[in-house]
């Protein structure tokens, strides 16, 4: 008999069991409440965990510059990349500087998280601009890390705080990080790694891959209570795999107890309270 | 008896420092975020109605979005421009959209790289993870090229190119050395680069220290002397975005900031209360006020 739990533990579980040992995974700060949700609290809880359960190896480079933060300290989420109490964080080491000790073009990465305004079926990522290239309707904040975590990186895990046809589109407007229309021959042309690009999505709906034809998007799991028709509507193109889905699944007693009085005993990340089933509001634009 | 001559100070106001950038020019400005951005010169530059310049950064904060706000810019190069946790520029934004700005995107560890190919003398180096994504359409600066050693597919990017660069410091003595706190992160880190990039750099300084205070220490003061054109005291220069070590970062003004950014006409108005209207630095400290001042002193405290 399993505890209770709420949706984001059980993404968070879900997402952890993704990790290999011995991963070296870089989570930048994200800003706005959803994108905060997805793009750090769950990602880092994720880490955590990972880290006391199948992956004693991995590292988390937290802000691209805390090594190993021992997040359990953490009274109050940073909010800024080099906020005082983060600053004041204990951790194993931070990196300085720049060039630092972070090999970002030699692959010392192996797992980044972004989030974007759009996603297309070949997990192109798009930060920078919805409209015309040449003279954009919406002009967002720019390409940012994006371009090196989709070839640099090893796995590039896709966060989306909204899953509809506005966001999940046939093709993004621009491509600030790179899909699997990128193939893995062309990669490896470019002395790049044949196998990075976008590996996974989270979004509010489930947990997507890259195993469709062409390395398209594919359902790994739908969260407890969403339909693959409901995912149908809210995606601009198709998944594969959708009606073989299993659910999401369950976290066991041992991940929910590591979660709640090891990784995360004082709640900062909020994962206890959150209800992401039901599509999170768009950020102010 | 001969006379020799005596060394001479670089010592000036941030309104000279301003007046040395004319129209047209090129300027890249020390700050990465929201942290240590030259405010206080970029509110001069702003009071002097320049125009038509190119700006160039790794990233893009506040600095930008007052610039741009003001009407001073015609291009920017940088990989981001936003306000953090305050949200998107919205006046970079409005010009982007508009077609009244051109800009230049840039990978970010790319930008940094600009920044450290200048460092090195080099006008461009190559990158192979382009492709596949849209920046060299959006971009036309960077050029699909062929390397002739290992024939893989690339493209050549351009070294970052200033005619001035302006960094924000924590100390510097009347000469132009500078100190840098001892938990250096890397907003310094980056600026270090952009004091060794560009042949002409000015800095403003929230202190002046006699050159004695810094020979106690030689190892903190990382800018020398010979790198520098001229300096300038700014106390809170980098308000209200935050100095590392020195103080956080002004939310209430962010907020106003943010705000005002609605529309021209409203940050105008921003542009109008806290740069148009007053007469300098000094000025502006008085309008902002001491308390909210040691406020944002306080919190930097660990």
């Amino acid at each position: 008999m399993t505890s209770e739990f709420s949706i984001g533990e059980q993404v968070t579980v879900a997402l952890s069991r993704q990790f290999r040992d011995g991963d070296t995974c870089f989570t930048g700060l994200t800003t706005g409440p959803g994108a905060v949700l997805f793009g750090t609290c769950i990602p880092l809880a994720a880490m955590a965990l990972a880290q006391q359960t199948h992956a004693p190896n991995l590292t988390i480079l937290f802000a691209g510059w805390s090594v190993n933060p021992q997040l359990s300290r953490l009274t109050r989420l940073p909010d800024l990349e080099f906020a005082n109490e983060f600053m004041s964080m204990p951790a194993e080491a931070h990196i300085t500087g720049y060039p630092n000790s972070i090999g970002y073009k030699r692959g010392d990465v192996t797992v980044g998280f972004s989030v974007g305004a759009q996603v297309d079926r070949y997990g192109s990522l798009n930060s920078t601009l919805i409209g015309d290239i040449a003279l954009p309707k919406v002009r967002l904040v720019g390409p940012i890390l994006q371009p090196l975590h989709f070839t640099h990186f090893g796995r590039e895990f896709v966060m989306m705080p909204r899953h509809d046809s506005l966001t999940f589109v046939e093709s993004v407007d621009y491509r600030s990080g790179a899909g699997h229309q990128l193939t893995r021959e062309e990669r490896a042309a470019a002395g790049l790694n044949p196998d990075a690009g976008p590996a996974l999505v989270v979004t509010p709906l489930g947990l997507f891959a890259f195993d469709g034809p062409g390395r398209s998007m594919s359902a790994l799991s739908l969260n407890p209570g969403v339909t693959p028709d409901q995912v149908r509507e809210n995606t601009g193109f198709e998944v594969a795999g959708l009606d073989e889905a299993p659910t999401t699944a369950e976290p066991t007693e041992e991940e929910l107890r590591i979660l709640r009085t090891s990784v995360d005993p004082n709640n900062v990340l909020g994962l206890r309270d959150v209800d992401i089933s039901a599509v999170a509001p768009r950020e102010k634009a | 008896m001969t006379v020799h001559p005596t060394r001479q100070s670089k010592l000036t106001t941030v309104t000279d420092l301003a007046s040395r950038v004319s129209d047209g020019m090129t300027l890249a400005v020390g700050g990465f975020g929201v942290y240590g951005r030259p405010m206080a010169f970029v509110r001069e530059l702003i009071r002097l109605e320049r125009k038509d310049l190119t700006v160039v950064t790794t990233t893009s904060g506040q600095e930008t979005e007052l610039l741009v706000g003001a009407g001073l810019v015609r291009r920017l190069e940088t990989a981001y421009a936003g306000l953090e946790k305050w949200g998107l520029a919205r006046r970079v934004r409005a010009a982007v959209e508009a077609g009244e700005i051109e800009i230049a995107d840039y990978d970010e560890v790319m930008s940094f790289d600009r920044f450290r190919a200048a460092q090195d003398g080099l006008t461009s180096f190559s990158a192979n993870y382009m492709h596949g994504s849209s920046l060299p359409e959006q971009n036309p600066d960077m050029k699909p090229t062929t390397n002739p050693l290992t024939g893989a597919p690339e493209h050549a990017i351009p070294a970052a190119s200033a005619d001035i660069a302006i960094v924000h410091v924590p100390a510097a003595d009347r000469f132009g050395n500078a100190a840098m706190p001892a938990d250096q992160m890397m907003p310094q880190g980056l600026d270090l680069t952009t004091v060794r990039a560009f042949d002409r750099v000015l800095l403003t300084a929230e202190n002046i220290v006699d050159t004695n205070a810094l020979t106690r220490f030689p190892q903190r003061v990382q800018i020398p002397c010979f790198l520098i054109e001229a300096v300038a005291h700014a106390p809170w220069g980098a308000h209200p975005g935050a100095m590392l070590g020195s103080y956080d970062a002004d939310g209430e003004h962010f907020d106003e900031l943010v705000e005002a950014g609605a529309s021209a006409e409203t940050f105008d108005k921003y542009l109008g209360k806290y740069v148009r209207e007053v007469s300098d630095n000094d000025a502006y400290l008085d309008l902002v006020g001491i308390n909210t001042l040691l406020k944002i002193q306080r919190r930097s405290f660990k």
